[in-house]
């Protein structure tokens, strides 16, 4: 008879189970957490522009009177810019950061609930139900919780990859188009700082000048280093970037940029 | 006629945001191709013995590339922050200008038609950034004029 009455609960919970299993289209919370660690795109994006915005410095050693005051001025514009693309970086960081912890969070768990459902069967006043029914049955119970709190976990993610998709697709557009930008004016820069340092060091051939040709070749070598080096870091971000829209709208079921 | 105040003084001058960004890259381009000219002269140095380029025509052709290349830059900020009024209609045609310019530039390897083509180019740039349409159109007269 215990018997029967554990394998009819067990029946119960199977058919409660299979009506609130989310449909399989609902990203997984292991799916959502990664996506929430593509977020080092943002970050990359970041030192990017702060690169972009302190070109003045590097760049000032190089011009002439009139020069610097013409980037002079391109510097102020740079860095009232930069206040508007940090505020963009930031809200999709922290959307990022908020969608890896909605994955993360067990929030369904509801253990204390199934502890007291555990104590409410052993209660039940129509004796015939043993412990090891009573075992049975809260672990049943947990197991539901626990589908019906991950379908429901899945649910809220869904839900949020959805709505946020739009925004969250136009802002990574914004970034890799000011990317784009960063990237040509850097190109700029570079050809400025290295034309200067090939054009003086084409006229240091006198003996007396050994020594500048000396240095001025040096400096010329760690730029070139420098600048190629940052050319591969716009590269790799805009990859990043664009890998991150792409698994956004997948895992939002829309369709990828 | 009555104009409103809300009413923008030209119709057809809507700003656009990509005519800054494309402008930048003709400027950059016309700049690189300043350069590739500038080092094949310096280059060119040993042979060309007494019309040899000096070390004071490079400085000012280099200096005409530092500034095509601010402006270059100018025009990428301006696309990134804001927008640029210009004439729409203009598009086409400064493209086909540009072009016509650099192919100018890289057929002549003469210092003095270089800096006349930079030294228009430039103009042009800042008649654009200045967004007058007037200064632009005066500016484009004066490129067409001397480029060969």
């Amino acid at each position: 008879m215990r018997t029967v009455q554990v394998t009819l609960l067990f029946c119960l919970c199977l058919c409660l189970c299979g009506c609130v299993v989310a449909p399989g289209a609902s990203p997984s919370t292991q799916q959502v957490r990664a996506l929430a660690a593509q977020d080092d795109a943002i970050t990359d994006f970041s030192a990017l522009a702060l690169r972009y915005r302190d070109s003045y410095e590097r760049l000032q050693p190089y011009l002439d009177t009139q020069q610097d005051a013409l980037e002079k001025r391109l510097d102020r514009q740079r860095r009232d810019m930069y206040r508007d693309v940090a505020h963009i970086s930031l809200a999709l960081s922290q959307y990022l950061q908020a969608l890896g912890q909605l994955a993360r969070q067990d929030r369904h768990a509801m253990t204390a609930e199934i502890n007291s459902a555990g104590v409410a069967i052993r209660a039940w006043p129509d004796a015939g139900i043993n412990d090891e029914a009573v075992t049975a049955a809260t672990i049943v119970l947990r197991l539901l919780a626990r589908l019906q709190g991950e379908a429901g976990q899945r649910a809220v993610l869904a839900q949020t990859l959805q709505e946020g998709n739009l925004p969250v697709q136009t802002l990574l557009a914004t970034l890799t188009h000011l990317l784009s930008l960063y990237d040509r004016a850097g190109d700029n820069e570079r050809d400025i700082v290295l034309g200067l340092l090939e054009t003086d060091i084409a006229f240091t051939e006198a003996p007396a000048q050994r020594l500048l040709a000396v240095l001025a070749k040096t400096v010329q070598q760690s730029k070139k280093e420098e600048y190629r080096l940052y050319g591969l870091r716009h590269t790799l971000t805009r990859q990043k970037l664009s890998a991150l829209a792409r698994q956004h709208a997948l895992l939002s079921g829309m369709e990828p940029p | 006629m009555m104009v409103t105040p809300n009413q923008p003084a030209l119709a057809g001058a809507l700003p656009e945001q990509p005519l800054a960004e494309q402008l930048g890259d003709e400027l950059t381009l016309t700049a690189a191709t300043l350069h590739a000219a500038l080092r094949r002269a310096i280059a060119r140095r040993g042979e060309d013995g007494a019309n040899a380029i000096s070390q004071q025509q490079v400085q000012t052709i280099f200096a005409l590339e530092v500034a095509l290349r601010q402006q270059a830059n100018t025009l990428y900020a301006r696309a990134a922050g804001s927008v640029l009024a210009v004439l729409a209609g203009e598009q086409q045609q400064l493209q086909s200008l540009l072009l016509t310019v650099r192919r100018t530039m890289e057929r002549h390897d003469d210092a003095r038609l270089w800096i006349g083509v930079a030294t228009g180019v430039l103009n042009l740039g800042s008649a654009v950034l200045s967004g007058n349409p007037e200064r632009i159109l005066t500016q484009l007269a004066r490129l067409r004029e001397r480029l060969p």
